[in-house]
């Protein structure tokens, strides 16, 4: 089965590496669209299929915390998974983004084996049919 | 947790250049601020949290684009070079300054940062960052990087 995935991070060297990160995993990516800010991300979710958010949480316009507590109050967006990518080291933040639905952190910087690691866990073995 | 900024930016440093761009920081001691680049720039960043404050990096140009190429497969000679060099600084900064105030503050405080900015120096402030007793000094592929951390009282 493979999957859409968006990619969300003001930072183009970051959205480059995860891309390349996603194939190395040996992901099976159907579609894979990026944004720049939470705002562009809802824009994109409202407008395609979306299986997976991979997410930033510091960014302009809009940052991941709010992305997600906007995904929370639509309905047709509240069951996407949502993974946060981000430098936040504070075990305080990510248990409040686990709170509010985050499935799974991610660290930066990162290696293809955690990626692999924590898609397998979300979406089972079965990404890799 | 370690209370030396610069022992924390000699140990953080190095590591999160080799990770995020492949290239080697060896740690430069002496105190004397090292010759400016050319096309030398500082990025920093804030932070605001149980503490306050800035990181500084002071680096040359180029060596984002180095970085750039890296990461990206860029050609040096694009058109855009120059921004995706300064956009990897920024992701340089952004993910240095979290994981130093991690080994600072430990894992429990929730501290929020600002975009990283890059902006270009002059000789004067290449060297005022190079003199700080608390300034980390280093090599990359031979070319120098000035790292501070500035904490608000």
């Amino acid at each position: 089965m493979s999957i859409s995935v968006l990619v969300v991070d003001d930072s183009q060297t970051v959205r480059a590496i995860i891309e390349k990160t996603l194939r190395m995993a040996d992901v099976p990516l159907n579609e894979l669209y990026t944004a720049g800010n939470g705002q562009e991300a809802l824009d994109v979710l409202r407008n395609n299929w979306v299986d997976l958010v991979l997410t930033d949480i510091n960014m302009p316009v809009m940052g991941g915390v709010e992305l997600i507590e906007h995904m929370n109050a639509d309905d047709t967006l509240q069951g996407i998974p949502v993974v946060v990518v981000s430098t936040e080291g504070s075990a305080t933040r990510i248990e409040e983004l686990k709170s509010k639905g985050v499935r799974a952190y991610i660290r930066k910087p990162f290696t293809p084996e955690r990626f692999r690691e924590i898609l397998t866990e979300l979406l089972g073995d079965g990404n890799e049919q | 947790m370690n209370n030396d900024p610069k022992a924390v930016i000699n140990d953080v440093f190095p590591q999160m250049i080799e990770e995020l761009t492949f290239l080697f920081a060896d740690p430069v001691e002496g105190g004397a601020a090292p010759g400016i680049p050319h096309d030398a720039v500082v990025v920093s960043i804030a932070f605001s949290g149980e503490r306050s404050g800035t990181l500084d990096m002071g680096i040359g140009r180029s060596l984002g684009i180095e970085m750039a190429a890296n990461l990206l497969g860029l050609d040096p000679e694009a058109d855009n070079a120059a921004a995706l060099g300064d956009d990897a600084l920024r992701e340089l900064m952004n993910v240095t300054c979290g994981h130093v105030l991690t080994s600072l503050a430990g894992d429990k405080p929730v501290f929020n940062l600002t975009i990283p900015e890059v902006r270009p120096v002059n000789g004067a402030e290449w060297d005022a960052l190079g003199q700080g007793h608390d300034t980390a000094q280093f090599s990359v592929d031979g070319r120098p990087v000035q790292m501070r951390l500035r904490l608000d009282a």
